[in-house]
């Protein structure tokens, strides 16, 4: 698909107060036509607030907002085309879910007919035709969550603002809902902007993932680039499980440089996002899956090169995978994702184990020391 | 043993609350509906034969002209009420939190001074020479005192100012809890601020309305005194003629009849808006 020279919605140098309280800070975010684009974060980043910003909840203190080449900055909610599901759903108790899904166009003064063809069409999308008679307060939170998403598309936004909406379910219909939204979307074609705090979910559903931290977006890009390239700790962190080592690089080469990691010798791929200085600071990151781990029979041999010695403290088996987390000689403790192995399904990991622990050889992240 | 114990706990607070309503509600109002079907007894008050004469009463024009008086005056009370204190409840609820239990304590704190203190300063306020006429006279808006006081304006103002709270206390109840993102949600789809006032603040929070008004409606049709402090003749209510009939005349199954007549007549009201579906909460029409 060729993406479109204007993106469809440009924050240009988005900041916002709440009071003295810099919520947002100078936030620069483009949004294409199309595209499924997860803001992430922890509570308190400010990524509701962005989401309210763009659906016209609120003003920016400094800055604009700008659809199609237009500035839309000052418009109330109604005059962008843009509509939000909310986090509870906001359904109308009083009314039907015909009367709620009907609501927006009622609002616009469509004729009566179209409403109802338009309002069976949509409810149709989410499969709750059967229940265009009911209450909110008669159906489940997933059926809620469907009429709240039929209620916002039924009024074609070209931007569809999504605020956490599937934190009120459990686990499992959460996941089915993950599949049922990212397909509903690729219907509609409409574009989505998704807030949550689960990274699971931002990584599973998106196309682009935005990861914000305390008003700033830390990194932008591909779910693989966001959990594989981490440009910062923050991210390295806040997406998914990973192990942090401390290294000191000792001599630096033209394509490698040489680090101590946990008393061992290792020999390194320079990253090309910063310029490694001999004698500086790093942390080289590794994702538990990214480890290898073998069993040691004789712990009076030496561990061999690139590998760290240590002992399992605790492990947890998941069915498909077994996590490991395994006591470093250096005392770090060290977390490792292993799945079975076709070939030699007999390894069975116990408690106080000895292992060697080494890595895929260039999956290390490494990040400056700051 | 803690869970028995537990539970021993739970059967008494529910026996206590049984033998209260039985005690203190059914119980009356039984004797009061057994009352209203027997005859009158000069020395005993009550006695047999049973009939339905004290209904027949009821139909006694002059009676009749009382009660549809009071039905208005009630009615227009309730109105007035529910018109002064819904814009006021709302914007205490839209609020910050702190500054709402202050608004409240404000509200409530001139009711810890009992009404009937309440009522008679109010002639003070309303007599010919009173503040009110004092003031206008003398910014010249009247040059005449206006004649306020013993007339129905008078009973108006005078129920109005001592059942106001009972509506403000309900509407704020719900309005309180009236989800701020149901508006927005109302905004985003395209209703301006009166389409979600009338489409989703009032039908959201019926139920305040609803109680609001029988908290007012009530009381209005039988707070003899205030018809008494501040009335004329003319003015009087259908709770003074109530008394009249246990205090004065003595006539005690009529005066059960007219209040059994009263109940039912809110039941009926009460029975055709659960039956009109615009109840929200969970409630059904009782048959």
């Amino acid at each position: 698909m060729e993406k479109p020279s204007v993106p469809l919605l440009e924050l240009k140098s988005v900041t916002k107060f709440f009071g003295a309280n810099k919520v947002l800070d100078d936030i620069d975010l483009s949004i294409n036509d199309g595209e499924f684009l997860t803001l992430l974060g922890p509570s308190g980043c400010g990524k509701t607030t962005l989401l309210r910003l763009i659906a016209g909840f609120e003003r920016p203190t400094t800055g604009k907002i700008v659809m199609n080449g237009k500035e839309i900055s000052h418009l109330p909610p109604n005059r962008r085309a843009v509509n939000t599901v909310f986090q509870q759903y906001a359904l109308f108790p009083h009314m039907t879910v015909f009367d709620n899904v009907a609501f927006g166009l009622k609002m616009k003064g469509f004729p009566k007919e179209e409403i109802e063809t338009e309002v069976f069409q949509a409810l149709e999308k989410v499969k709750m035709n059967m229940f265009y008679l009911r209450y909110p307060a008669e159906l489940s939170s997933g059926q809620q969550q469907r009429v709240a998403m039929a209620r916002a598309f039924i009024n074609n936004p070209k931007i569809l603002l999504l605020d956490e909406p599937l934190s009120a379910l459990d686990y499992r219909l959460r996941q089915d809902m993950q599949i049922e939204l990212k397909e509903l979307q690729r219907d509609l074609g409409v574009t989505f902007v998704y807030v949550t705090h689960d990274q699971e979910e931002a990584l599973a559903m998106s196309d682009r993932v935005a990861v914000l931290n305390e008003g700033i977006i830390e990194q932008i890009g591909t779910p693989i680039q966001i959990y594989e390239e981490p440009r910062n700790m923050f991210v390295a962190k806040f997406v998914g499980e990973i192990n942090v080592f401390d290294g000191m690089v000792i001599k630096v080469g033209d394509n490698d440089f040489e680090t101590i990691v946990e008393g061992m010798f290792y020999r390194l791929r320079k990253p090309s996002s910063f310029e490694i200085v001999r004698g500086s600071k790093i942390k080289v990151l590794l994702r538990p899956e990214d480890m290898v781990v073998s069993k040691v029979n004789d712990p009076e041999a030496e561990a061999p090169d690139n590998a760290l010695r240590g002992v399992i403290s605790f492990l947890v088996y998941k069915g498909r995978t077994i996590d490991l987390w395994i006591q470093t000689a250096g005392g770090n403790m060290v977390m490792a994702t292993q799945f079975f192995n076709e070939d030699d399904p007999h390894i069975i990991y116990e408690i106080n184990d000895v292992v060697n622990v080494s890595w895929i050889k260039d999956w290390e992240v490494i990040l400056p020391d700051v | 043993m803690f869970k028995s114990a537990d539970n021993f706990c739970r059967q008494a607070v529910l026996y206590f609350i049984f033998i209260w309503f039985g005690v203190m509600v059914f119980a009356p109002n039984l004797l009061v509906l057994l009352a209203s079907f027997l005859s009158r007894d000069p020395v005993w008050y009550l006695r047999l034969p049973l009939n339905l004469q004290n209904y027949v009463a009821l139909s006694d024009p002059k009676l009749l002209s009382v009660i549809l008086k009071s039905l208005n005056l009630a009615f227009c009370t309730t109105l007035f009420c529910l018109v002064v204190a819904y814009p006021f409840t709302y914007f205490i609820a839209r609020f910050a939190k702190k500054y709402r239990a202050l608004f409240l304590m404000l509200i409530i704190v001139p009711f810890w001074t009992n009404s009937l203190i309440r009522n008679y300063a109010l002639i003070s306020i309303l007599s010919e020479k009173g503040i009110l006429n004092t003031f206008l006279i003398k910014w010249g808006i009247i040059t005449e005192p206006l004649k306020i006081l013993y007339t129905n304006l008078a009973v108006f103002i005078g129920m109005a100012y001592t059942l106001l709270p009972f509506m403000i206390l309900p509407l704020y109840a719900t309005l309180e809890k009236l989800d701020n993102s149901l508006l927005e949600a109302a905004e985003d789809l395209g209703a301006g601020a009166i389409a979600a006032f009338f489409r989703i603040v009032v039908p959201v929070s019926t139920p305040g309305i609803v109680a609001g008004c029988i908290m007012v409606f009530l009381p209005a049709l039988t707070l003899f005194y205030v018809s008494d402090i501040l009335g004329s003749a003319d003015s009087t209510v259908v709770g003074s003629v109530i008394r009249d009939q246990f205090m004065i005349v003595k006539d005690w199954p009529v005066g059960s009849a007219i209040n059994i007549a009263l109940t039912v007549f809110m039941l009926i009201l009460l029975h055709l808006y659960y039956k009109s579906g615009n109840s929200i909460d969970q409630e059904r029409p009782l048959w």
